[in-house]
């Protein structure tokens, strides 16, 4: 009974030593500065957007020669990763998403831009996901700091046209310098975050994008066979419901177009079809009807309904039954 | 203060164990504060998980710790099996009528436990057989269980022996736990113990620890067999061993333990006859097998050599493909038994004549002096060593040996010494065992039996040799050389008056290797020669 009692007091005192947080919302900014400056020697700045932290990291050097990350720039980046994790963890803001964007100071331009949903890196501490499909679930980009074009744009238009320039500063302002409306316009410039509040939706549909892009890049036999130009992945709510689309520009490769081959669209398709069934089935997301898919080039489309991907996931729908209902190419 | 301390001292290890905990408990709480809120959160999800990978981890270690240590070495795997499937009847118990009829008593004793115990008569714990190796105490132990109609767990003394301590204990106590509870089941159960010596012998007190595991696997013998009265299952010991009585603890053969001694000793004549006739049945064999010879011819021996003996018949008349076993089988049986296997050595032509004389010498001896003994083969094929070989033995057992016989002994031994002198005036390296045989009796007779001339009568070997003065040692050998030199000349008067006999013999021999016992008989009843047979006194 004494040994009951004990361990019971043991569990009590256990649970309490788990309560309250360790990164209180209140100074939550200030809070993932302070750890990256204190345990990691980094500065950076940070803005909570709505559910998302953004992270800016500036780095004496992002690219090597090569133009590749720096080694030394990989480890910071790792650094801030883990430090953001660490704080979007153990937070009581309610957050959804980190946004780290690093620059090169040199080159403000380019960027690298890593989000996470921060439930995904808590799976992964819990070993609830593989390692590989953590990967996958983080979106990684390497661009040119959208913003810093449009200002160049901006810029251009006011010399090529003569402008007074004390108005330039005023029309940046007030018409080009607006959060930004996808994901593909994140970023910093000018210490400023061109960072929006991201939605899982619009996540999800940007990460399949980048799934597909990272599968057909990684695998030699659809690499040597297509070119991935471009693969967007959008969501759109409408009163009908909402529905994800996925446009993708992957024409035939060079070399197989010059001896006159072209690639069966339909791998590409199924391609698609594998990873945002894979996708939406992980996250258990049911707030959709169909995932549209479109060949920009040969306008060729599947629509896949929610039930399909269900059924698929559970294999209770074979994939060639799916690509049969591709349409706008030949023989499908 | 005081009462302080004397609940200190009672409640130590308690005391301890606590601090213990509360330490971990304290160096856990600030482990866990000194966490981010994450990683504490992720700690305490994961507490149940680990408690349940601690508790599987623990049940594991439990597990192989009792398997391996406790249950693995101390473990029984003694199947009991039931009295009815025993199958050994007490008419297949043949051969020992005397310790049958003691060990009938014992059934009945099993039997009527119920009614004993309403008279309050004493109810038999514990029977030993003792006797030499081979007599059937098994077989005798089996014939219980089975008209008993009790379950019977049978194992062997050597097998509580292990060179950890404990384990020898522990097995006893599973013996006799599985033995209470078979008792409960079926009314009763008989355990057999085999060579009871290995756990049985005297207790003794070692520095070293050396005797420690013996002495306390018997100690849990004697309490459980002290147990089962209180306990009253109806659990009946019955012991075995070839060791002497004497050799055993002494608490064992207290009434209470061991109530009963039974001797189960090498059978008679008779009892031989029935063994050679309940084994033959066993076997296709001829029905003129003259079973009386064949009791006869193995006066000491155990029923299992016996059963030996029938069984390499079998074998050899299976070799030679024959369909029944005949007494040519049985007596090569005996040979191989008792000879060894024949050896191919090839000797030249005197050595052959030499081992020839030399075993006609000791043929006619036994034949023509010998009281007791009869010549049931001779041989010039080398066996085990030996050039030649004369088999003999008596014709029925003697528990004492007269001065008479022990001087026919002598002269046995010396007929090939003196054959091989009298025929070719020389003597061979053959003739230093039947020197070794000869003196060691000489010798024995003198020293030990009075039966030296001298008049010097007792047992001197028990007198250490620098107390006994010269004059008493002379003269001691002095008889016994006598004893041998009269042997001698009593051998040589016999081989050279019945020179043509022995002639006779050593050319059989040379022609033919081997004399059976019809063909031996046969020759010395061509010279109108018969057994000496002489009454023993």
């Amino acid at each position: 009974m004494n040994f009951v009692r004990l361990i019971l007091v043991c569990a009590i005192t256990l649970s309490l030593a788990g309560c309250g947080p360790s990164f209180p919302k209140a100074n939550l900014a200030g809070e993932i500065v302070s750890l990256c400056k204190k345990e990691y020697n980094i500065d950076i700045k940070t803005e909570v957007i709505g559910r998302t932290l953004a992270v800016y990291v500036p780095m004496p050097t992002l690219f090597d020669i090569t133009f590749a990350i720096d080694e030394k720039a990989q480890e910071m980046i790792q650094n801030v990763l883990l430090a953001a994790s660490r704080v979007s963890l153990s937070t009581d803001a309610d957050l959804l998403f980190y946004c780290v964007i690093a620059q090169d100071v040199r080159l403000p331009e380019i960027q690298v831009i890593i989000i996470k949903y921060i439930d995904d890196v808590k799976r992964a501490f819990y070993t609830d996901i593989s390692r590989d499909e953590y990967f996958k679930r983080t979106i990684f980009d390497i661009n040119i700091n959208p913003q810093s074009k449009k200002e160049q744009t901006i810029k251009e238009i006011f010399k090529k046209y003569d402008l007074d320039p004390q108005w330039e500063e005023q029309v940046l302002d007030e018409f080009f310098r607006t959060s930004p409306l996808d994901l593909k316009d994140f970023g910093y410039w000018q210490n400023r975050f061109y960072v929006k509040d991201i939605t899982k939706p619009e996540f999800f549909a940007e990460q399949i994008a980048y799934r597909v892009k990272m599968r057909m890049r990684e695998d030699k036999k659809l690499s040597e066979k297509f070119i991935t130009k471009k693969v967007d992945g959008s969501y759109e709510k409408t009163g009908a419901g909402a529905d994800f689309y996925i446009k993708f520009d992957i024409p035939t490769s060079d070399l197989l177009s010059a001896v006159g081959q072209v690639s069966d669209i339909r791998e590409v398709f199924r391609i698609i079809v594998d990873e945002a069934a894979d996708c939406l089935y992980g996250y258990k997301f049911e707030d959709f009807n169909t995932v549209k898919i479109f060949d920009v080039n040969s306008n060729a489309h599947l629509l896949l309904t929610k039930e399909n991907i269900y059924l698929y996931q559970r294999n209770r729908l074979k994939m060639d039954a799916i690509l049969k209902g591709i349409q706008g190419i030949g023989g499908a | 203060m005081k009462v302080f301390m004397m609940w200190f001292r009672e409640n130590k290890v308690k005391i301890i164990i606590l601090i213990g905990v509360l330490g971990l408990l304290v160096l856990s709480i600030v482990g866990l504060m000194s966490l981010e809120s994450f990683y504490r959160k992720m700690t305490l999800a994961t507490l149940p998980l680990q408690f349940l990978m601690v508790g599987a981890n623990a049940s594991i270690f439990v597990f192989m710790y009792l398997y391996f240590l406790q249950g693995g070495f101390a473990k029984l795997d003694k199947a009991p099996i039931k009295g009815k499937d025993i199958e050994i009847k007490w008419k297949d118990v043949v051969g020992m009528e005397d310790a049958k009829q003691e060990a009938w008593e014992m059934v009945q004793l099993i039997r009527d436990r119920a009614k004993l115990m309403k008279i309050g008569g004493k109810v038999v714990k514990g029977l030993l057989m003792v006797g030499p190796p081979g007599c059937g105490k098994t077989y005798m132990a089996k014939a219980i269980a089975t008209e008993a109609r009790l379950p019977f767990i049978s194992m062997s003394g050597s097998e509580f022996t292990e060179v950890f301590v404990g384990v020898g204990a522990s097995r006893v106590r599973k013996l006799f736990q599985k033995a209470r509870s078979l008792a409960d089941g079926y009314g009763g159960c008989i355990i057999f113990i085999d060579e009871l010596d290995a756990i049985g012998r005297h207790r003794q007190l070692s520095w070293g620890g050396g005797g420690q595991e013996t002495n306390a696997t018997q100690n849990q013998l004697l309490v459980e067999m002290d147990g089962l009265r209180e306990k009253g299952g109806n659990v009946i010991v019955i012991g075995a061993t070839n060791a002497s009585e004497d050799s055993l603890d002494a608490a064992l053969l207290r009434p209470g333990r061991f109530d009963r001694k039974l001797y189960v000793g090498l059978p008679g004549l008779e009892d031989r006859e029935k063994i050679f006739e309940y084994y033959l049945t066993k076997i296709k064999a001829d029905t003129d097998i003259d079973v009386g010879r064949l009791a006869r011819r193995s006066v000491y021996k155990s029923p299992a050599d016996i059963a030996n003996v029938v069984m390499e018949a079998a074998l050899i008349s299976t070799r030679k493909r024959k369909e029944l076993v005949g007494m040519k089988e049985l007596s090569e049986a005996f040979e191989r038994i008792e000879l060894g296997i024949k050896h191919k050595v090839s000797m030249n032509k005197k050595e052959r004549e030499m081992t020839a004389y030399h075993e006609s010498g000791h043929l006619m001896v036994t034949y023509l002096i010998h009281p007791t003994d009869d010549v049931f083969k001779a041989s010039i094929i080398p066996r085990k060593g030996s050039l030649g070989v004369v088999y003999h033995s008596p014709k029925e057992e003697f528990h004492t040996k007269s001065r008479d016989m022990l001087l026919a002994d002598i002269k046995v031994a010396l007929g090939g010494y003196v054959a091989e002198k009298t025929v070719f005036g020389t003597t061979s390296t053959g003739v230093s065992s039947d020197f070794a045989t000869a003196m060691k009796i000489a010798h024995m007779m003198v020293w030990r039996l009075g039966m030296g001339e001298s008049g010097y009568t007792g047992d001197y070997t028990q007198i250490p040799p620098e107390q006994l003065s010269d004059s008493i040692k002379t003269k001691l050998n002095e008889d016994t050389n006598r004893i041998l030199r009269s042997g001698i000349d009593e051998v040589e008067t016999l081989l050279k008056a019945e020179r043509p006999i022995i002639d006779r013999f050593a050319q059989e021999l040379l022609q033919r290797e081997e004399l059976d016992y019809d063909e031996i008989e046969d020759i010395f009843k061509q010279y109108n020669k018969t057994k000496r047979t002489m009454s023993i006194n």
